[in-house]
């Protein structure tokens, strides 16, 4: 089956090269959905990159000009999973220093492990309830958006 | 001029003048021979006086002393006088001189010219006329004592030498010289003399015998002698004498020296022998008892720790420490000298020795029997071992301890061996005492020997005797004076000067008168010729007044004619009326029919009193013959005692008057008596003259006595036999202390042998050789070591049927076992008896045993005996021994090979023992190696189910991880997705659609929970274990605190059991408590006050943790499934929970090994009970 390429959805077409922005790694279209309808809700649509794979997530981060302020990160992704992908991006000099946050339904403790292991910034698990996900995107966004400051470029 | 009645001629020339009893010889004036008589003639060396007519007597004897006499008989010629009697030496016959006693008076013709001169002399070496027998009795005397090889001194009180009989002084190297007055130590060695005035001192003070024993180096070699000094009793008042007596004791002390030297040889042989074991080595290197126990003593240290060790032996009913040691340092008090107690006081000791039996007691203070001696206080512990020998006890040995429980049964079977080899150490110990022991007895006896001796000295009445020929030689003696005066006759002229001349005083008589006298008879009786011849003298009163009356009536019975000669002794009165003892000669001659009688009377006084010293002299030598310790015999020819001392009669057991009905010869063994007789014989035919012999003779008694026996034949003058001098020297105790030494040392050697064999038997016992050749091995051993004729070994078959013959010695055990020789147990046979009986057996008289098989192989068997292998577990075979000897067992030599038998009995049975172990070995080997490839197999299995549990384990975190990610999912999207609705189109729904959403949204995020419970489940399955000492109750605080915390509100009282600690996986036993300590909070909400426990009881005999509360309880019907996933036994509404908990609490006290369950009733509170391995 050829690689559906699907470009980045780009929600707000603001300024990339100088606007803080979050890079979403997600490959179930529903979660996708409900990941931004709980960023929309919380006012933070508009700096929201999404690439569906691990792949597509690496390439975008090679291209890009500018690196997002943070990333979420599944973990089952199709073609190169989430740790995978984590850690091509600690071992990219340009990326190494990128906050990822890890966004999955797993409670596994070597999931966690590895993770943190491998240079995670955070670890969410996505409740099953929609309510309480956005309360936890909302707080994330204003975490990572707002009070934490970044490491310099 | 003396007065001479005329003597017809022709009478004179008949009598011969060589049958004169004195020398005579005539000479002329220029000194040549005119006449000279047989004895002369024997004096002068030439065998016929005619020899010598016409020559001077310096021809035959040119010494200067014969020259001198000459001149001296030269100037008698000259000057007429007489020479008086002097003592001359002639040259004699054979070499043999002699002294003569010779006077010599001129010869006058009528006209009184000196014509001639005529010597007469007599022998004074030997009196020309002493009673012969006495002369050889003395001689007889002499030769005995000569035989005797000692060398006899008399001394007096200082010790110089007054008299000595030394014919022996050349076999005691001591040069021969004069030895009167010298010291005794001036003719002893050195080595003796120093003692010589300590023994006169013992002699003199104690009147016995004193020793000196002293050795001397001579060419032949190295000798030893003994000078036994004592008092003689038979001397004069007044006089303190003794006799030196030296003798050779080189025999005696060779006997003690090779005695020695066997001894050292036999102890030297041990030494080398491989003994029964070193300990033996060590203990039996030392001969004297005092040796062995002080060697005992120090092994005895060096093998078990004490304070006091001791040995003591039994001496009847008396025990007796015989030495004791102790370890430096010791805190004790030392034990008395000489310390013995009889048995009947130490009631511990008195079991040990009835019973033979070793005791331990490990304090004495709690020990009832224990007798507490003075000043012992301090002994706590005590260890006593009989020692035993031959199978019964001869003392014990015994260790003290001053602190309790020092000794114990291993300490007892430590030194069992030790105390064998010890018992065997003291007995050879005292062995060898009693061969010492017997070496004293032996010079016992030899002192009591010399003590008789001693005895027999003082026995000093001489004993006077007769000799039986002696009347015979006096008639023989007077018959030749007979002829002798007959023969005087013939020779007028000579006989008219030998009358003359001679010293005797002559006379002739008829009827009582005298009719004519000799000068001599004139010079003797003092009476002229004249006087004596008168008419009115009776010839009567010439003899003493007592011995007329006799004379008288001796002439009144001669009427009838007087005997042709006759000679007496009478007292003779000279003219002055003194009396002397006199020697007549009377001889009867018819003158043309005259009768005459001449007689010849000769002045015995001198004779009388030189026969008196001789007898004195005689005296001693008979005091010493019949004194002398030695048997002295004077036999004749034909073996008949003549004279024979007591020392003789006591040898042999007779009497005196019997041993002379005998025939001396017969008294020696028939064994000898050829031998003897043949010596007899030769003596006889002169072919031989002495001869000595060791040898055995007849005792009246009936036994045999050994004696030295020296005889020599006594010559007479013709050189022919005449008597035997026998000399036996009872040497019996000698040859028994020689046989009691050669007993002695035959068993010792005996014993050597087979303590040698016993260690022999004892090493190839221990090598671990296999049952054959250990058997083979032994009876070879105890065959060679014993020197028996056979010996075989036997042992039972399986079913104890037979006894079968698995070794025997020669061709006839080869040929028994190719044959398999067997003999039924129990059957007739001793073999057979002695198997069933587990008794040895045996047969002193082979061939009058009843019950015993004669085997004809063995024909040469005279005693047999046959001794059990007895073993713990029974008999298992037996040793035959057989001997070509009747009675060839000692008890000893049972003793010593019941022992060897029994060690190895325990060989084979150890060589059993060991071919069991080997057996089991290899039957253990075999499951061995069964259960290694079981083991294997299963390892396998175990490997295979590990990976298949590894393959599904993997594939279960696959599943687990796919329903974490894959299920929860979607869960998200109904969820999200409804919300969306809601929130998005709610307004377009009615309540009830919007109330189906929620329901959605609920339902999902139960899912969502359920999952994760499986979850959770399913990793408390998973997880590795990791065990560590858990502190159960500070979890527990831990939790009930959090509780409290959480919901302060509640009152809940927990009560947790302090320090409860299990050996298991910390975070899963939290899980099993937080679950057990949740439910109970949980269920014990509805109730106002709670009372929750956590603690710890046994269940079964092993601890279980248990948490009880009293809240809603349950329905126990449902109580076995409690604990299965997702059952709950109360409604979701009364109290919240999923229904996992449980069954995750008995998954992990599963998986601990442990087992889990409850107890409880509805609203009566719950237990929950776990244990773990």
């Amino acid at each position: 089956m050829p690689f559906d390429f699907t470009p980045l959805v780009l929600i707000g077409r603001g300024s990339l090269m100088t606007k803080k922005y979050i890079l979403l790694v997600e490959d179930n279209p529903d979660d996708e959905a409900l990941a931004l309808r709980a960023l929309k809700r919380n006012n933070l649509t508009q700096d929201v990159v999404v690439a569906r794979d691990g792949v597509e997530a690496l390439d975008y981060l090679t291209g890009a000009a500018t690196l997002p302020t943070v990333i979420l990160l599944d973990l089952k992704l199709p073609r190169k999973d989430g740790l995978e992908v984590l850690r091509e991006i600690r071992q990219n000099s340009r990326t190494r220093l990128v906050p990822v946050v890890i966004l999955t339904s797993s409670n596994e403790q070597a999931d966690m492990l590895n993770g943190y292991t491998l240079g995670a910034n955070g670890y969410i698990r996505k409740p099953v309830d929609f309510v309480e996900f956005r309360d936890t995107v909302y707080q994330f966004g204003v975490y990572w958006l707002t009070i934490n400051e970044p490491p310099p470029n | 001029m003396t007065h001479q009645a005329p003597i017809p001629d022709g009478t004179a020339s008949s009598i011969p003048g060589d049958i004169q009893p004195e020398l005579v010889i005539v000479k002329d004036t220029q000194g040549r021979i005119v006449f000279a008589n047989q004895a002369a003639a024997r004096c002068l060396g030439v065998t016929d006086p005619a020899q010598l007519l016409g020559r001077t007597e310096q021809e035959f004897h040119p010494d200067p002393d014969t020259q001198a006499r000459l001149a001296e008989e030269q100037a008698s010629l000259r000057s007429g006088l007489a020479i008086a009697g002097r003592d001359i030496r002639l040259p004699g016959c054979d070499g043999r001189p002699v002294t003569v006693r010779l006077s010599s008076t001129p010869l006058r013709d009528a006209h009184g010219q000196i014509t001639g001169l005529i010597s007469l002399g007599q022998e004074t070496a030997a009196p020309a006329n002493p009673p012969f027998s006495l002369l050889t009795l003395d001689s007889t005397h002499a030769a005995a004592l000569d035989l005797l090889p000692v060398l006899l001194f008399e001394i007096d009180r200082d010790a110089t030498i007054v008299n000595y009989r030394a014919s022996h002084t050349e076999s005691l190297y001591i040069a021969p010289q004069n030895f009167l007055s010298k010291q005794l130590r001036d003719v002893l060695p050195a080595a003796a003399s120093a003692a010589i005035p300590e023994a006169l001192e013992k002699a003199r003070s104690t009147g016995q015998h004193a020793s000196i024993v002293y050795p001397l180096s001579t060419p032949s070699g190295d000798r030893w002698y003994e000078a036994i000094i004592a008092p003689r009793q038979d001397t004069p008042q007044g006089e303190e004498r003794f006799v030196a007596l030296i003798h050779d004791i080189t025999a005696r002390k060779q006997v003690e020296v090779r005695l020695r030297e066997m001894l050292a040889r036999e102890l030297e042989q041990r030494m080398r022998a491989e003994t029964l074991t070193g300990l033996v080595l060590t203990l039996t290197a030392h001969s004297t008892l005092n040796d062995v126990l002080a060697e005992i003593l120090d092994q005895m240290h060096a093998l078990i720790a004490h304070d006091i060790a001791k040995v003591s032996l039994l001496q009847g009913q008396i025990i007796k420490v015989a030495r004791w040691s102790f370890a430096s340092g010791s805190p004790v008090r030392l034990p008395p000298e000489n310390e013995q107690y009889p048995l009947g006081f130490l009631p511990i000791e008195a079991e040990i020795i009835q019973t033979c039996t070793p005791v331990v007691i490990a304090d004495a203070r709690e020990e009832p029997r224990w007798v507490w001696l003075d000043g012992q206080d301090w002994i706590r512990s005590y260890m006593a071992l009989p020692i035993q020998s031959q199978g019964r006890v001869i003392g014990l040995m015994s260790m003290l301890g001053s602190q309790p429980g020092l000794f114990d049964a291993a300490d007892i079977e430590h030194l069992q061996p030790f105390v064998s080899a010890a018992a065997i150490a003291i007995e050879n110990a005292q062995l060898h005492e009693s061969a010492r022991q017997e070496i004293a007895r032996r010079e016992q006896a030899e002192r009591a020997l010399r003590q008789a001796y001693d005895q027999l000295e003082n026995q000093v009445q001489a004993r006077t005797f007769e000799l039986a020929n002696a009347n015979n030689v006096l008639q023989a003696q007077m018959a030749e004076r007979e002829r002798i005066e007959r023969a005087l006759r013939e020779s007028e002229e000579l006989y008219r000067a030998a009358v003359q001349q001679s010293h005797d005083a002559i006379y002739l008589m008829e009827d009582r008168r005298v009719i004519l006298v000799n000068q001599a008879f004139e010079r003797i009786f003092g009476f002229s010729a004249e006087e004596v011849t008168s008419p009115e003298f009776e010839a009567v009163n010439l003899a003493a007044p007592e011995h007329r009356a006799s004379l008288l009536a001796r002439s009144e019975a001669r009427t009838g004619g007087w005997p042709p000669a006759s000679r007496y002794e009478i007292r003779a009165m000279k003219k002055n009326g003194q009396t002397f003892e006199a020697e007549v000669h009377v001889t009867q001659i018819e003158l043309g029919g005259r009768t005459l009688r001449q007689g010849i009377l000769r002045d015995i006084t001198e004779r009388k009193q030189a026969l008196q010293a001789l007898h004195e002299s005689e005296d001693r030598f008979r005091s010493a013959f019949n004194n002398t310790p030695i048997g002295m015999a004077i036999l004749d020819l034909d073996g008949r005692c003549i004279q024979v001392n007591s020392a003789m009669c006591q040898i042999l057991g007779y009497t005196e008057a019997e041993i002379k009905t005998l025939d001396f010869r017969q008294l020696a063994i028939p064994g000898e008596h050829d031998t003897v007789v043949d010596y007899w014989q030769q003596i006889r035919q002169g072919t031989l003259d002495a001869y000595r012999q060791e040898g055995q003779y007849l005792h009246k008694a009936g036994h045999i006595v050994w004696a030295l026996t020296s005889a020599s034949a006594v010559h007479d003058d013709r050189g022919q036999p005449l008597h035997v001098i026998v000399q036996l020297n009872d040497i019996t105790s000698r040859i028994q202390a020689e046989e009691n030494l050669e007993q002695l040392l035959e068993t010792l050697q005996q014993r050597n042998r087979q303590l040698i064999t016993a260690a022999e038997v004892s090493k190839w016992a221990n090598a671990n050789l296999d049952q054959q050749t250990l058997i083979e091995r032994v009876v070879d051993l105890i065959r060679d070591g014993f020197n028996f004729y056979y010996v075989g070994l036997f042992l039972c078959d399986e079913a104890r049927e037979f006894a079968v013959l698995r070794a025997g010695t020669g061709e006839a055990g080869r040929r028994m076992l190719i044959a398999g020789h067997k003999l039924d147990i129990g059957g007739e046979s001793m073999i057979g008896q002695c198997v069933r009986h587990a008794l040895p057996r045996i047969a002193l008289k082979a061939r009058e045993e009843p019950i015993r098989f004669d085997n004809p192989l063995l024909p040469g068997t005279r005693s047999e005996m046959a001794l059990p292998l007895n073993t713990l577990t029974g008999c298992i075979g037996a040793l035959t021994v057989h001997s070509a000897q009747e009675a060839a067992f000692t008890e000893e030599d049972v003793t010593i090979l019941q022992s060897m038998v029994d060690q190895v009995a325990i060989a084979i049975e150890n060589a059993r023992l060991y071919r069991a172990a080997q057996d089991e070995i290899v039957r253990r080997q075999a499951i061995e190696a069964e259960i290694i490839q079981l083991n294997a197999s299963l390892e396998r299995r175990v490997r295979e189910r590990t990976a298949e549990l590894e393959a599904a384990n993997r594939e279960l975190e696959t599943f687990s991880y796919s329903v974490s990610h894959d299920l929860r999912a979607p869960l998200r999207s109904i969820n999200g997705f409804s919300q969306a609705l809601l929130e998005d189109y709610g307004d377009l729904l009615p309540v009830e659609g919007q109330d189906y959403l929620k329901r959605v949204r609920a339902a999902s995020q139960r899912m969502s929970q359920l999952i994760d419970d499986i979850l959770d489940l399913s990793r408390v399955t998973r997880a590795e274990m990791q065990r560590e000492t858990v502190s159960l109750s500070t979890l527990a605080q831990a939790i009930a605190a959090e509780l409290l915390a959480n919901q302060p509100e509640r009152r809940v009282e927990f009560v947790i059991q302090p320090g409860l600690e299990a050996y298991a996986d910390p975070q899963l036993l939290q899980i099993v408590l937080e679950n057990l300590l949740n439910n109970a909070w949980k269920f014990t909400s509805k109730h106002a006050q709670a009372h929750i426990e956590f603690g710890q009881t046994r269940v079964d005999g092993v601890p279980a943790y248990f948490v009880r509360d009293d809240g809603a309880g349950f329905d126990r019907t449902y109580a076995s499934k409690m604990f299965m996933p997702f059952q709950r036994l109360h409604a979701v509404t009364e109290f919240e929970g999923n229904g996992i908990g449980l069954a995750t609490v008995q998954r992990i006290i599963h998986r601990h090994g442990g087992r889990v369950w409850a107890e409880g009733a509805v609203e009566r509170g719950a237990t929950f009970y776990f244990t773990l391995i």
